[in-house]
């Protein structure tokens, strides 16, 4: 095992980034030593790239404070921050305006003309702090600087022989369908980097993720849903010729859906624009771990998802089995885990063992560990809230606090009868484990988490 | 063992008459000593049996993680040394009743047979089951520190 670098490309390789942070920190297995998140984003106050930036430095502040050795762990796998960030800085693109950042006023009157042939007024008057709004053409000049850049020729410095590279992006949109061939050019073309050699050769998968939402029309934004389709037929037959057709990629993965009911907010970008997450992001999420097991392939392999039964609410039962496999147990377990912690103040379980032979005092409680574990959970009810609330809906819990914790698994049946219920069960089963004596509180604390909730798990469920 | 007992109830024998605890010590009216059988002994077991099965109850069947707190302890406690009140109470007042205890130690009378003086009341029975009730809890706090440790929920209480 190695590295795995994902570039996540404009909103959409955001909030797939987003998806598999928390899919790691619920423990989802990766077969990668360490991921390593690269957004490539010209919109600086993105709201979805700044929300999941958010997530993975608490990802890392809990990691640091763990040795984890348990397989399917919380927060089991490494995530490396290899730029500030995590991002890919794009120069000369802040106030700016894309016709200055071309320099149209100071090009002979022919090149004038040719650019008034390949781009709109509009797309020359067009502001690029807060991306290319839907216009791969321009994306596709501005992009190109990247290559140049001192962290990409870190990246290409720190690359290692069994490191592989995923890349995100969306197909209908501005910098995610004009970012992804370019950054392949360079990763297989770029001969003036440090480990080219490694880097030309490497197992490269993508996934382009194809329309699966809508917005609300306005006629003052640029972005148009009218016209992802047409984009997307477009850039299709355009990566068919340059991507598929000279095997650029070992694995190529397409997803889409079309049951897109409810319609986002039209926000061209910055701070407004956050979309809420989508069950398409968490299974485009599943390709990087499918990736990383799949052999490298001397021709281009294509890949899609599809779920058991074509349902507008999905549950875990209406996936396929290897997806079912994979999510059902770590995304119940860190439910359950966040929930305990959410519902429960911490003065009502300090008398219990599991809290006083761990010696989790106040002073354990209030030092910040546990905070930084509640944020990424908030964020993981929230995110399942929102693919809950979106359509098609992935709504496998019903999280309603009325009812006893364990009847939230939707689409299973009732849970098994047990001698406890609800919270005194689980702090049962928090009661029933070891303790490991060598290992650190915070250590100690999400170990037991982990082993209590695998014991709920068994015994409430048939899974 | 049944020494034991004799020793530990004679740490409270002046909760009741002192003709009780000669009963109960096996004093013989007949012969002049105590050769009748040491009945703390009995009363011992029977308080330390209860005892030990209250613990285990506590800390093995109910074994409940909402009822770990000291004061869920304390109250179990109190329900023990309730029910070893009445045991010492109906283990004395029974052989109040029935005659059992000694005429010596129950009565002084005249040389005409006639009663003077009770040594014995059934408030000294009462007592007894008072005392039996504190030896209870002294045996209850011994047996919760020495079989708390292998409860799954309550392996801290009552500390």
């Amino acid at each position: 095992m190695g590295k795995i670098y994902i570039f996540g490309i404009g909103g959409t390789g955001a909030r797939v980034i987003k998806s598999l942070s928390l899919l790691l920190a619920s423990g989802v297995t990766i077969d990668a030593d360490e991921v390593v998140p690269v957004f490539i984003d010209p919109d600086d106050a993105a709201a979805d790239l700044t929300r999941t930036v958010h997530i993975l430095r608490t990802y890392n502040a809990i990691r640091e404070r763990l040795n984890t050795r348990v397989p399917n762990g919380f927060f089991r796998t490494k995530i490396t921050e290899f730029v500030p960030n995590f991002r890919l800085p794009l120069r000369n693109t802040r106030d700016m305006k894309f016709k200055e950042y071309m320099g149209v006023n100071r090009l002979s009157d022919a090149n004038k003309a040719l650019v008034h042939m390949l781009f709109s007024e509009d797309n020359l008057e067009s502001s690029m702090q807060i991306g290319f709004k839907g216009n791969p053409n321009i994306g596709s000049v501005v992009l190109n600087q990247f290559a140049d850049s001192p962290e990409f020729i870190s990246f290409a410095n720190s690359f290692q022989e069994g490191d592989r590279i995923f890349i995100i992006s969306s197909i209908f949109g501005g910098t995610g369908a004009s970012g992804f061939p370019l950054l392949l050019k360079t990763l297989r073309g770029g001969r003036q980097h440090a480990n080219w050699g490694l880097i030309s050769k490497a197992p490269i998968g993508a996934i382009s993720v194809l329309p699966y939402f809508r917005v609300k029309p306005d006629p003052e934004s640029s972005i148009d849903s009218a016209t992802f389709i047409s984009k997307t037929k477009s850039a299709l037959a355009y990566y068919d010729r340059t991507i598929s057709g000279t095997n650029s990629v070992d694995t190529l993965y397409y997803i889409a859906d079309g049951d897109n009911g409810k319609a986002y907010d039209n926000c061209e970008g910055g701070a407004g624009q956050q979309n809420r997450a989508h069950f398409i992001e968490l299974a485009s999420a599943l390709a990087i771990i499918d990736f990383v097991k799949t052999p490298a392939s001397e021709r281009t392999i294509h890949k899609e998802f599809g779920i058991e039964e074509d349902v507008h609410r999905i549950t875990f039962r209406a996936l396929g089995r290897q997806s079912r496999d994979l999510l059902q147990r770590p995304l119940t377990r860190f439910l359950l885990f966040a929930k305990y912690l959410n519902e429960r103040h911490f003065d009502t379980y300090l008398a219990q063992p599991w809290a006083k032979s761990r010696k989790l005092d106040a002073s354990f409680w209030k030092a910040g560990f546990v905070d930084d574990i509640r944020a990424v959970q908030a964020d993981y009810i929230q995110w399942l809230d929102e693919m809950s609330g979106n359509e098609r809906r992935f709504a496998p819990f019903e999280t309603n606090k009325e009812k006893d914790i364990y009847e939230m698994l939707q689409g299973e049946g009732l849970p098994k009868r047990t001698r406890f219920n609800d919270y005194v069960l689980f702090d049962d089963r928090l009661n029933k484990q070891k303790r490991r004596k060598d290992a650190t509180r915070e250590q100690s604390f999400t170990e037991l988490f982990q082993a209590a909730t695998d014991d709920l798990i068994t015994d409430k469920y048939n899974f | 063992m049944n020494e034991l007992f004799a020793t530990l109830y004679g740490w409270l024998k002046s909760f009741y008459a002192k003709n009780l605890d000669e009963y109960l010590l096996g004093y013989n009216c007949d012969t002049g000593v105590y050769d009748n059988p040491l009945l703390y002994g009995h009363v011992g077991w029977l308080t330390v049996g209860i005892s030990l099965v209250v613990v285990c109850l506590y800390y093995y069947v109910l074994n409940h993680p909402r009822f770990n707190r000291w004061w869920s302890w304390v109250l179990v406690l109190i329900g023990c040394a309730g029910i070893n009140l009445f045991v010492g109470y109906f283990y004395t007042v029974t052989d109040y009743q029935t005659g059992m205890i000694g005429d010596c130690l129950m009565f002084t009378r005249d040389t005409a047979g006639g009663i003077i003086a009770y040594h014995i009341h059934i408030a000294d029975c009462w007592m007894f089951g008072v005392a039996n009730a504190l030896m209870s809890v002294l045996f209850f706090i011994i047996f919760s520190l020495a079989l708390k440790w292998k409860s799954r929920n309550c392996k801290y209480t009552p500390f």
